[in-house]
């Protein structure tokens, strides 16, 4: 018998009938509830309006993806063009002014230190209100993304050593922090005591 | 009392007794929880077995649907029926599980090879789990994985195309194909399992 005369032979009315036949339930080899039993004790009901924030977090974490990408992709166009200007640099440090700090240059050295100072306050404050967390315990794409903007903030406050009067440097120093805060305001949640464990189970 | 309004007085008990459990559960008793999982965890359980053919992944992830189904239990208001809601929960559960296992490199060569290993397959699934499956799920675990999670949707859970297409995210007509691929395949593996019965006899 050929496989088309094979097929013709169970016609769509017999198969119809054996879908319907077919046990609705089935019973699992292992005990299911102990695993969720200990899962739902660490994870607590959430109410409508929740699920809605939850959504909305969801729908942020794109932009803030692409916000990401933005600054790295302004980074690495600035740090591109960053060579010219070290070039330039031993040049006018021939110069006696140039041996000698503004007062602008000092204004701008407690700006940053300022500006980082309040980021690391900030982070560390969110990082304590979540109990310390494991970064590593987030999934590794959302560890990429917080990694990605680490090096941005870093690679432009090395930039910012070198050009210190760059207000859009300082600009883009404070923008990076502020995406890398957001960041971690979303993810946090989801690291700690909070993390879904119960798939291990 | 005849028989039929015996049985229908047994259905509104255990209806209302139903709603009671719901009712608690989203007051946070895990007791009522509980009972709950006992009325549906193997009709779930077989779902998720159909959907991802393989025992293990099918016992992780119909825990999950429980975790999932008490974190959003508020969400249900009651406008369907409990089991059909908590269908569709585990539905989206077993297909987020799907998206989350494999990139859409892995899943693209796995339905293009899987049409050609169903021997292997079915070598691969262990007898002592198989071996009290009827006939047809055993079939429809061998299925290529899109066309089975098609053929499960639409002929054992009875959603619309435009529904599975949506849950997918394919075309209707590619859910329409997908189905129609299954049912060939099915009607041929059973109709050679009926010449091989005449054989034997």
């Amino acid at each position: 018998m050929n496989k088309q005369a094979n097929v013709e032979s169970i016609t769509d009315q017999v198969l119809a009938d054996k879908v319907n036949s077919l046990p609705d339930e089935m019973t699992p080899e292992r005990d299911l509830w102990a695993g969720i039993e200990r899962a739902i004790q660490a994870k607590p009901q959430q109410s409508t309006s929740e699920f809605v924030v939850d959504d909305s977090k969801r729908k942020y974490f794109t932009p803030t993806a692409w916000a990401a990408s933005v600054v790295a992709a302004v980074l690495v166009t600035w740090l591109s063009f960053s060579p010219v200007e070290e070039q330039v640099k031993p040049l006018t440090a021939q110069t006696s002014e140039a041996n000698q700090p503004s007062n602008k240059t000092v204004v701008n050295d407690e700006l940053v230190a300022m500006i980082q100072n309040n980021f690391t306050e900030q982070r560390q404050a969110m990082l304590v209100s979540f109990g310390q967390p494991d970064l590593k315990q987030l999934p590794l794409k959302m560890q990429t993304q917080l990694t990605q903007l680490a090096q941005a903030r870093l690679a432009i406050e090395k930039a910012l050593q070198n050009d210190k009067n760059n207000v859009d440097l300082l600009n883009l120093l404070r923008f990076t922090q502020q995406q890398e805060l957001n960041l971690l305001q979303q993810l946090l949640p989801l690291t700690g005591s909070q993390a879904p464990k119960w798939q291990t189970i | 009392m005849n028989s039929s309004q015996v049985i229908d007085a047994q259905n509104l008990f255990a209806s209302s007794q139903e709603q009671e459990w719901i009712a608690q559960a989203k007051q946070g008793s895990q007791a009522a929880f509980h009972q709950l999982y006992q009325l549906h965890h193997k009709r779930v359980y077989a779902l998720c077995w159909r959907m991802l053919a393989d025992k293990d992944s099918a016992e992780d992830v119909c825990q999950e649907v429980f975790v999932v189904l008490w974190q959003k239990i508020n969400n249900f208001r009651g406008e369907s029926k409990f089991s059909t809601w908590l269908h569709s929960v585990a539905s989206n559960v077993v297909l987020g599980h799907l998206r989350k296992q494999k990139n859409w490199l892995q899943r693209v060569f796995s339905i293009e090879d899987q049409a050609g290993k169903s021997q292997e397959i079915e070598e691969a699934i262990p007898l002592d789990d198989s071996s009290e499956l009827e006939e047809l799920d055993k079939h429809i675990a061998k299925l290529p994985e899109r066309a089975r999670l098609v053929f499960v949707l639409f002929a054992v859970e009875g959603y619309r195309h435009e529904e599975i297409a949506n849950m997918l995210n394919m075309a209707v007509g590619s859910s329409k194909s997908q189905y129609h691929r299954a049912k060939s395949l099915l009607k041929e593996w059973l109709s050679e399992d009926a010449a091989l019965g005449e054989a034997n006899e």
